[in-house]
């Protein structure tokens, strides 16, 4: 039952991710792209992982679509814009394919002696009490350093984004350094 | 557990003093709104942490602190140092333009206090990094570094080259960062843990079919970030776009930053399988240092030459990763030339940021009669740039000779005689720099159109050039103090 609903939503996955590549106008792959985010989070519910599972749907499918909606608005974008040559398309379509072919094969041979190594998952895995009680301990520093990385993001975009106020506020300057 | 975490933060305040000065600063500005408030507090806090560092540590064999995410040993404190002189060192570049008249600095400068926030943030970030023995705050910390300086790359905002320069850095690191991410999960996936320790652990046990595409990706990020050939495409409009100061910074604390990191990672995670990476790492820093050279010969730009400069000394800094060991406290070669290196091209792009004319690109010909205008600053700029060519008496000379001989004690011969190769192809434009320097050209220059433009008002520019020119001389004359200081004072070898 577990596998037969695993295939179907992995099924869908790959459906609703063709569906992002190929729709000619940005906002329907937009669209495509929560039912997507919404799949995959199905998967992580399937292996006991509530919190990841929550996380994605509250931070991909709630604030990044957003965020790349408004991108679409305000960018305005014509669908004929965007189309790139076919034959670029087609070459990286091919290596694509050929790398994750290779990554799979990978794990196909490294993937049984793995998972013998790898020791089991208690029973509070994924938990959102397991969770939190490793991110203030083993991952603490890492939480703080998250923090001041989110600061220094906040900081830079004011650095980059900021714009003088008005003219008039020039000339008010200028006249306060020729009176200095 | 609230016993340990109390002694792991005091034990480790050199880390954290960081974001503690760059909140300061946050904080002072919101308050006073004066840019030169917060420079004073950077200058104080890096310094005092800097004082504190070199005199007030105590050197512990290897301390794991907070849960074992933070390897603190005498190899962090002493980059931890390095970092701190650079920050400084680079503050000291930018500080000049605040004191400007000119309309374009000062509108840029209203924005100071964020510049400096950004650029201790990133120090930060860079100490997390080298300082991680763990996966997770060892790429969060590669993170903070690597925004910190796309921000401070497109400081002069209103300008076409440093929001360029900005731009192709953001795209190009952000892409580098996926390929680093690809490999640190490759990393956990084939492993399962994020701690350094006991990933090399289970490497070393083990049969391990994945290590190889970790290694290839982890390693190609890690290129990326210290810009080895062929990830270098990006260094010459980079480099030449943000601002002197930035690009001070990008040539010392990120490469400082990614050879820190790159030798706790290959040495700490990969260190039993290093049959698989080193043919890897050894190819990519011969390239650099062959080709950095080459292309550096055709350049007419005096930042990009610049630029593929330090892509060639990229490629010493990554040898000398060869020679090292981190666990032990080895690879007394390599220190020696990130610190030598460090001053040197701090004190050659502090000449730099003083004669540059921001409105254009700053050519070779431009040098054309400088020696003879303004002998004292000629000089400087020679006797630093014949230290990147390795010229005998000067420091640049022996940190190269340190390499090459250590590279022969451990019979890489081959590599040792390419790298001398490429060498020698350096010093040709190294050369031409000094023949522009003390050519007889147009005598403009100490005209007031340059020279009003930046004015040095506390002499920070001339006393970090002075510095670099002394640690240049001092250091190819008489090694030792600099030697002594790193065998003993941080008891590496």
């Amino acid at each position: 039952m577990m596998e037969f609903a695993f295939y179907l939503v992995a099924g869908l996955m790959l459906l609703s991710a063709g569906l992002v590549a190929f729709r000619p106008k940005p906002i329907e792959s937009a669209l495509w792209l929560i039912l997507h985010f919404f799949l995959t989070s199905t998967l992580y519910v399937f292996i006991g992982a509530d919190f990841v599972a929550v996380v994605q749907l509250l931070v991909y499918a709630g604030a990044i679509v957003v965020l790349i909606t408004f991108v679409i608005l305000l960018l305005n974008l014509n669908p004929q814009e965007i189309s790139g040559g076919e034959s670029i398309r087609w070459t990286s379509t091919v290596l694509f394919l050929c790398s994750l072919g290779a990554v799979l094969f990978c794990l196909h041979i490294s993937t049984p002696s793995l998972l013998e190594k790898m020791p089991a998952p208690g029973s509070s895995f994924g938990s959102i009490e397991a969770f939190s009680r490793t991110m203030i301990q083993n991952y603490s520093w890492s939480f703080e350093v998250a923090g001041f990385l989110l600061l220094l993001a906040l900081i830079g975009v004011g650095l980059l984004a900021y714009r003088r106020p008005s003219t008039r506020d020039h000339s008010n300057i200028e006249n306060k350094s020729e009176a200095a | 557990m609230m016993a340990t975490l109390i002694s792991d933060l005091q034990l480790s305040v050199s880390i954290w003093a960081w974001p503690l000065v760059a909140l300061a600063v946050v904080i002072a500005q919101i308050v006073f709104q004066n840019s030169r408030l917060s420079f004073l507090i950077s200058i104080l806090g890096l310094g005092a942490n800097l004082i504190y560092s070199l005199w007030c540590f105590d050197l512990a064999p290897v301390q794991a602190l907070f849960f074992g995410a933070v390897i603190f040993d005498s190899l962090t404190q002493f980059l931890n140092v390095l970092a701190l002189f650079i920050a400084l060192g680079c503050l000291f570049i930018s500080s000049p333009g605040m004191f400007s008249q000119d309309n374009f600095f000062r509108v840029h400068y209203e924005q100071y206090s964020e510049f400096l926030v950004c650029l201790i943030l990133s120090g930060f970030g860079a100490v997390v990094a080298f300082s991680a023995n763990d996966l997770t705050c060892f790429f969060l910390g590669v993170e903070t570094l690597a925004i910190g300086t796309y921000c401070l790359c497109g400081f002069f905002r209103t300008e076409i080259r440093s929001s360029e320069s900005a731009l192709k850095y953001l795209f190009i690191g952000g892409f580098s960062t996926v390929v680093l991410l690809y490999g640190i999960a490759f990393i956990y996936g084939s492993t399962g843990f994020t701690r350094f320790d006991e990933i090399s652990r289970v490497i070393a046990a083990g049969d391990k079919p994945l290590v190889l595409m970790a290694v290839l990706f982890t390693m190609a990020g890690l290129a990326f970030k210290l810009a080895l050939v062929p990830f270098h495409i990006y260094t010459p409009d980079v480099y030449e776009g943000a601002p002197t100061a930035v690009t001070a910074y990008l040539a010392t604390m990120v490469k400082l930053a990614a050879v820190g990191i790159s030798l706790r990672i290959f040495w700490s995670c990969f260190g039993a399988v290093s049959e698989v990476w080193i043919p890897f790492w050894t190819s990519l820093c011969v390239a650099s240092i062959i080709f950095g050279n080459i292309a550096a010969l055709q350049q007419k730009s005096l930042k990009k030459l610049l630029a593929f400069s330090s892509v060639s000394h990229a490629g010493f800094l990554g040898l000398g990763l060869l020679l090292a060991d981190p666990s032990r406290g080895i690879g007394f070669a390599l220190f020696s030339y990130l610190a030598i290196y460090s001053g040197m091209s701090l004190g050659v792009f502090a000449i730099v940021a003083l004669l540059e004319d921001r409105s254009k690109v700053f050519m070779l010909e431009d040098l054309k009669g400088l020696g003879l205008a303004k002998p004292l600053y000629g000089i400087a700029l020679a006797i630093l740039v014949l230290g990147l060519a390795g010229i005998p008496p000067l420091a640049g000379f022996m940190i190269k000779f340190w390499i090459f001989q250590q590279l022969v004690e451990q019979s890489y011969f081959a590599v040792a005689i390419l790298a001398a190769l490429g060498s020698i192809v350096g010093v040709a434009y190294y050369l031409k720099i000094l023949m522009y320097l003390f050519m007889s050209g147009d005598s403009d220059w100490g005209l007031a159109t340059r020279w009003s433009v930046l004015r040095d008002q506390i002499f920070s520019v001339r006393s970090l050039i002075l510095a670099a020119v002394l640690l240049s001389l001092i250091g190819g004359l008489k090694p030792d103090f600099y030697a002594h200081w790193i065998l003993t004072t941080f008891a590496l070898k």
